[in-house]
């Protein structure tokens, strides 16, 4: 009988030491997987933090490249953009991309001084994606910032990616031009349409700078979707016809265009649209009445906005989140 | 008689060897599940003394990116420094710094930049330092709300 009980008391034993052991390794495990779960919480709001930065530094970017009030600082800005930087998603050429990287990619132009990134960033795998519509909204630019921790850092690998849209003046919102469409008998007298009753308040350089956009983001008369603005400065006779109903042009002759007298535009060409003379030459024309659609500068702006100036489009952040 | 004398001596002998191996294992064995529980109580409290410090410099690094009296009454130096404890008697020590990023915009302010550090010392016997450091950086671009 006590031998049994010596038995049962060592079984026991082992038995305790066996399932509390077990009990032990068990809540180990939890803890520590509870553990590892909040440091990757932990890692995901640092890598967050990082994104953000980010995002803040390229909006920090375009607003002090665009607050010189030179519209040659968009040309400057986009010099190394192209479509083939564009995600999957935008490869229509109206869009316009500029990956910009800490490496030798998406560069700025001379005139563009580039912001120091943030640290603890892993910049051989973190870009920026600046991305715009040339032809529907080219005055709106989508900042997509990706990151990944650099090594060194706790959480080295972890990703974010979050984005953000500004507006930057490109152009003003659009207002019903104030023009007299009856035609005028030839021998009528001469009046130069003003710029702003055409235009309201977009200016000269801002329509120039779109259409520099849409030149060098390969839009033209015949590209899927087609150019929209046309600045020429050139004085040869137009002979070119462009536009349609369901996509109108604006095709403008600038002041150096017009310096001796405007050009011609030849009879056969047709042009759905508008065309404008920048100059009091404009009157030696013969222009006759094209089609008047505005609709190729009808810009979505927000009502009331003071287009003069870089600002954040409300509601656009995004976590875009891994 | 003598047989049944001698046997029951080796039986009790039996019994004691038994039980000493016995308290013996069950002795080890508690305390390994004694020193798991500690290496468990300590990396949960570990874990909870980082969760808290990030907590406490996200707290401010949010409270920087928001317009309200306490906020900006907070930031109102350039740098600072704030002990702070939890109810385990862990002093945090938070310090940060704002300083601008240069651009070439005109405003200097444009871009700046917020790091925070939490300090906390371990209740372990080591008593290490604890840092978590944390950085934000925030534009003056504004954002459109409406008329």
């Amino acid at each position: 009988m006590n031998q049994h009980s010596g038995m049962a008391s060592l079984w026991s034993a082992i038995c305790l030491v066996f399932i509390t052991s077990l009990l032990g390794w068990v809540t180990l495990r939890s803890v520590m997987s509870d553990a590892r779960r909040s440091q990757h919480h932990l890692f995901a709001a640092q890598a967050l933090a990082s994104s953000e930065s980010l995002l803040e530094t390229a909006i920090a970017q375009i607003d002090s490249a665009y607050s010189e009030k030179d519209m040659a600082t968009d040309t400057a800005f986009w010099l190394n953009s192209s479509n083939s930087q564009c995600p999957a998603t935008l490869t229509s050429p109206q869009w316009q991309c500029l990956k910009w990287t800490a490496s030798d990619l998406g560069k700025f132009g001379g005139a563009i001084t580039a912001l120091t990134w943030p640290e603890a960033i892993d910049v051989s795998s973190s870009f920026v994606l600046f991305s715009r519509d040339v032809r529907s909204a080219p005055h709106k630019v989508k900042i997509t910032a990706q990151i990944s921790l650099q090594a060194g850092e706790a959480g080295a690998g972890s990703r974010a990616s979050v984005q953000q849209s500004v507006y930057i003046p490109m152009s003003a919102p659009w207002t019903a031009p104030l023009l007299d469409l009856t035609p005028r008998p030839p021998s009528a007298e001469c009046i130069p349409v003003e710029w702003h009753k055409q235009f309201g308040h977009t200016t000269p350089a801002q329509l120039k700078a779109i259409s520099a956009a849409q030149l060098q983001n390969g839009l033209t008369s015949m590209s899927q979707p087609s150019r929209t603005v046309y600045w020429i400065d050139s004085p040869l006779t137009w002979s070119q016809s462009l536009g349609t109903q369901s996509a109108p042009v604006v095709l403008i002759f600038s002041d150096i265009a017009c310096t001796v007298q405007c050009p011609q535009i030849a009879s056969h060409a047709a042009i759905t649209g508008m065309v404008y003379f920048q100059s009091a030459n404009a009157c030696q024309n013969p222009v006759a009445l094209y089609t008047f659609k505005s609709d190729a500068l009808h810009f979505e702006w927000p009502i009331g906005i003071d287009a003069s100036k870089v600002q954040r489009v409300s509601g656009s952040w995004k976590n875009a989140g891994f | 008689m003598t047989f049944k004398h001698s046997q029951l001596q080796v039986a009790l002998g039996f019994t004691v060897l038994e039980s000493v191996f016995a308290s013996a294992i069950l002795a080890i064995g508690l305390t390994g599940a004694i020193q798991i529980s500690q290496a468990s109580m300590a990396a949960n409290q570990t874990q909870r003394s980082f969760d808290l410090a990030s907590g406490l410099a996200q707290d401010l690094a949010e409270c920087w990116q928001v317009s309200n009296t306490f906020c900006n009454a907070q930031f109102q130096n350039s740098q600072n420094t704030s002990a702070l404890s939890n109810e385990a008697g862990i002093q945090f020590q938070r310090s940060w710094n704002v300083t601008a990023v240069t651009t070439q915009g005109s405003d200097p302010y444009l871009l700046q930049s917020l790091k925070i550090s939490v300090k906390w010392s371990s209740q372990d016997m080591t008593n290490d330092t604890n840092e978590l450091s944390w950085q934000i950086r925030r534009a003056k671009t504004p954002s459109w709300v409406g008329l």
